[in-house]
Formats: structure tokens, C-alpha cells, sequence
């Protein structure tokens, strides 16, 4: 009967007793309740910052530049991976273009946009040809690179006489220059205006009501006090270039991935 | 409580007051006076009527020299030119003076109103000046035809034809550097192209009017790139610039009704 009753007493004292804890199971208990803590202090960690993506519509143009140099250097298959790889990295490099902040901006400084209208803050297709050219000797024989350097320095040209001849000869037109004058322009315009971008030349092409603003410095060299008031009695406007137009005059090959 | 009622009534007081001057600055500000309506129309010609004036003399003078790029005029013949130029002059200022009047007549009940009314008056103005008042249709360029001699007449034609030509051709040439960009022309491919579009402009009866020059220009480049692009011979273009010409060709068969009407293609 005594050893019913101590019997009854050690069953109700285990009963009463709490069950044995593992360690593990206390260390995860540990955790979840240090996680409940921090969650009432601490902040919410911050998501890693996002790198910065370069403007779409800058894309179509590194991939002619691209198709430019394959056709005028002809290099193998591994030296194009190389280009192609190096022209990414300089156009992930081109987010900076969106800065709009430009030191020394004039009232004819030629400003770029993008098709959201994104103000660039320098010309795109010169960044992209600079940017070439300063990764291509690394990548190319001295013969393709120096190929590359020739063929870009006259596709420059062109551009340059294509846009200062225009502009020459609107202003001849408009004011009735004569030819020395015409011709006197024209070297000033290629000399002293590096800036001068064919595709902002056909703004003026496509919008006759208007004049570009021409920098009023090269102006002085050549005309006489008369004719510069007489050029400013146009309407003088600075047309954005807008990037982005004409998709169906690019080349369809598309380098970059 | 007293003194909470005073404090409500101050600061009423002064936001009111505030909200009175602002409004009163406002229509000030919307108001503006004839010099201001007049420097809208003459903004690109010294901003007054006297500059103007002026401007518009050295301009007739102007002409005379454009003329004799192609001809000798006698003084006879500048008289009478000169003279058709002051009636263009006159034409002009009584449109000026008939938009001043209509802009003093302006009821001022809505500002912002008349602003826009005298804005829609002044820029058709301000616009003719910007391109000019001797050009088609005036009485500068009436009387240019009526005191000419049949051989002068055709002098002056002959030079406008050639300085259109050579308008055309740098077009042309802008165009094939833009173009370049995405077809990643060669240079040789571009003085190629250059020297052909210079052939085909050459061969042109008529030479599109300054007028729409750009779009018709542009037309006549796409077609004649295409028609290269498409002879049997052209090696002018590699496989992946050729098609780009190929999605040029849509283009250069819209546009061949339009160029046939201005006489530009057979």
C-alpha cells in the first residue's frame, strides 16, 4: 500500500516536470527569438544598390561602331568576342552621359537627347568612337588598329565637310556672301568648330524656317558688322539632336548581347 | 479669449492681405503693354519698328546684290526695284499697324486670354520678318521680272538653278554622313555615293523648290540608292547593308507618285 502510494507520487511529480530540451532545439529557440528582437530594432537590411543601366537608345549605335570596325579591320572570330566585350563595358561606362550638367554651355552648345527626352550631356557617337579607339590597340595587330585609325579619321572628314559645307553655304545663301567669304567660313567652321555634328545639320535641313545658331566668335572672322545683324534677323533656334529615330537605317546585326 | 479672438483676426487679416497683393502682382504681371507686343514681332529685327525699318532697307540693298551675283542692274533698274521694295515695306507695316490696332482693342477681363489673342496676332508677323519679305509674291519679286531684260531674267534663273544644284548636292552629302552612321559607311563607300547622287542631281530637269526641298530631296537620295543597290553590277553595299536598302525600298516606292507629279522622275 506504501509502495502504491510513492509509486503514485513519483508519476505525478514527472508528470509536473517539463520535458528534457535538446540543445539544437534550444539554439534555434535562441535564434527565433533573436530574429523577434532584431525585427522590433533593427532596420530592414537594405537591398544591394542597383548598377546603374546605360540609355537603351545608345545600343544601336555602339552596335554600327561595332559593325564598322568588322568591316574595316576584318578580325578573327576571338579578336571580335574581345571588341564585343570591350564595347560592353564602355557603353555600361556611358551611364555618366545622362549627366546633365555641362560646364560652359552656350546658347549654341548642340544638345543631344534621348527618345524620353533624357538630355545628354556630350555627342554619343564621338564618345563611342573614342571609346573605341582607346580599346582597339589592345585587342588588334598594329596593321588593323592603324586600318581602323584611317578609315575612321576620313569617316570623320566627310561628316565635318558635310556639315560645315551646309552651313557655309546657308549662310551664303541667306546673305549673300561672296565666294571667298563662303570658302573663309568653310575653314573656320572645320578648324575652330569641332562640335559641329552633321546630324544636328539636319535638323536645319528638315526645318528651313529656322537657322542654327552659329557660335557668334566664327561669325566675326568673316562677316562684316552689317551681315551679322542681317544674320541675326533669322530666326536663330538650337534643335535638339534626337537620339533613338531612324531604326530602319541601322544595319540589323546586333553584337552586344 | 479676448486676446485668442484678436490674434485670429491679425493673422486673417494678413493672409488676406498677402493673397490681395498676389493677385494684384498677378495681373500686373499678365498685362502687357504695345513696346512688349512689338518686340514680340520684331524680335529678330532689332526688338523696335525704327530697327526694323532699317533692317529691312539694308535688305532691299541686299537683293541688289544677289542680283548682280548673276547680272549687272542699271540704276534705272535699282530705282525701280528699290521702289517695289518700299511698297513690300509699306504692305508689311500696315498689317503691323492693323494687328496693333486690333491688340488695343483687347478687352483686359482675362489676361491670360489676351495674352495668347495678341501672342496669335504678333508671331504670323514676327514669322514673315524671319523669312523675309521680298521673296514670292512680292512686289520686289514682281517688279525683279517686269524691269529685267529677257536675258537677264535667264542669267538669274540660270544661277538660282545652279545654287539650288549645289544646295541639293551638300544635302545630299549630310544625308549619306547620317546615313553612314548606321549603315557604317566606309568613306569610300560615301564619296562613292556622293559622286553618284552629284550625277543623278545634274541630270535633274528642274531642281525641287526651296519650299518641301528636305522631304523631296530626301525621296529622290532613298530612290537612287535603291536603283544603285539593285543593278546587276553594284558592288556597292555588302549583304547586311543591303538590307537596309531592301527596307528603304517601301519607302522609295511610295514616294515615286509624288515625285513623278513635281516632274522629278519619269
Amino acid at each position: 500500500m506504501v509502495t502504491r502510494r510513492w509509486s503514485f507520487l513519483l508519476l505525478g511529480l514527472l508528470a509536473l516536470t517539463t520535458r528534457p530540451v535538446s540543445s539544437q532545439e534550444q539554439r534555434v529557440q535562441a535564434v527565433q527569438e533573436f530574429n523577434a528582437l532584431n525585427q522590433l530594432v533593427a532596420e530592414e537590411p537594405k537591398p544591394p544598390a542597383k548598377k546603374p543601366i546605360p540609355p537603351e537608345f545608345l545600343k544601336p549605335l555602339v552596335n554600327a561602331e561595332l559593325s564598322f570596325v568588322h568591316r574595316v579591320c576584318e578580325p578573327t572570330e576571338e579578336q571580335m568576342k574581345a571588341i564585343v566585350e570591350s564595347a560592353q563595358d564602355s557603353l555600361e561606362g556611358m551611364v555618366d552621359i545622362l549627366d546633365p550638367k555641362v560646364r560652359g554651355r552656350t546658347a549654341s552648345t548642340i544638345q543631344y537627347r534621348g527618345l524620353d527626352g533624357q538630355r545628354l550631356n556630350q555627342n554619343p557617337v564621338r564618345r563611342i568612337r573614342e571609346d573605341t579607339m582607346e580599346y582597339l590597340p589592345l585587342l588588334l595587330s598594329d596593321e588593323q588598329y592603324q586600318k581602323y585609325k584611317q578609315e575612321s579619321s576620313q569617316r570623320e572628314r566627310f561628316e565635318q565637310e558635310a556639315a560645315s559645307d551646309y552651313l557655309a553655304a546657308l549662310v551664303t545663301y541667306k546673305l549673300t556672301l561672296s565666294k571667298s567669304q563662303q570658302r573663309k567660313l568653310r575653314e573656320v567652321f572645320l578648324e575652330e568648330w569641332p562640335d559641329l555634328d552633321s546630324q544636328w545639320v539636319v535638323a536645319y535641313i528638315d526645318n528651313q524656317r529656322f537657322v542654327p545658331i552659329i557660335p557668334s566668335n566664327l561669325l566675326r572672322k568673316v562677316l562684316t558688322t552689317e551681315q551679322q545683324v542681317a544674320w541675326a534677323s533669322f530666326q536663330q533656334v538650337n534643335i535638339s539632336v534626337m537620339l533613338g529615330q531612324n531604326a530602319e537605317l541601322f544595319l540589323e546585326k546586333e553584337w552586344l548581347p | 479669449m479676448n486676446t485668442n479672438k484678436l490674434l485670429t483676426w491679425s493673422l486673417a487679416t494678413f493672409l488676406g492681405s498677402i493673397v490681395a497683393v498676389s493677385t494684384h502682382r498677378c495681373e500686373a504681371q499678365n498685362q502687357i503693354s504695345l513696346a512688349q507686343f512689338d518686340s514680340w514681332i520684331f524680335q529678330t529685327a532689332g526688338r523696335d519698328e525704327e530697327q526694323c525699318r532699317r533692317g529691312l532697307q539694308n535688305k532691299i540693298e541686299l537683293q541688289f546684290v544677289r542680283i548682280e551675283q548673276s547680272t549687272p542692274l542699271t540704276e534705272s533698274q535699282k530705282d525701280c526695284l528699290r521702289l517695289a521694295g518700299q511698297g513690300d515695306i509699306k504692305r508689311f507695316f500696315d498689317r503691323v499697324n492693323q494687328a496693333r490696332e486690333k491688340f488695343l482693342r483687347m478687352e483686359h477681363k482675362d489676361n491670360n486670354a489676351n495674352i495668347n489673342e495678341a501672342y496669335q496676332l504678333a508671331s504670323p508677323l514676327q514669322q514673315e520678318l524671319s523669312q523675309g519679305i521680298f521673296g514670292d509674291g512680292s512686289l520686289m519679286e514682281k517688279a525683279t521680272r517686269y524691269v529685267m531684260t529677257d536675258d537677264q531674267t535667264q542669267q538669274i534663273l540660270e544661277r538660282e538653278l545652279e545654287q539650288s544644284r549645289v544646295m541639293m548636292e551638300l544635302q545630299g552629302k549630310v544625308f549619306l554622313s547620317t546615313i553612314g552612321r548606321g549603315m557604317a559607311l566606309t568613306a569610300k563607300q560615301q564619296r562613292e555615293l556622293q559622286g553618284h547622287f552629284q550625277k543623278k542631281i545634274q541630270q535633274l530637269g528642274n531642281i525641287p523648290a526651296t519650299e518641301g526641298r528636305s522631304s523631296v530631296s530626301g525621296s529622290l537620295f532613298i530612290m537612287w540608292l535603291v536603283e544603285l543597290a539593285n543593278d546587276d553590277d553594284s558592288s556597292h553595299f555588302d549583304d547586311e547593308q543591303m538590307v537596309v536598302i531592301k527596307r528603304l525600298e517601301n519607302r522609295a516606292n511610295d514616294a515615286i507618285p509624288m515625285l513623278k507629279l513635281r516632274g522629278l522622275v519619269k
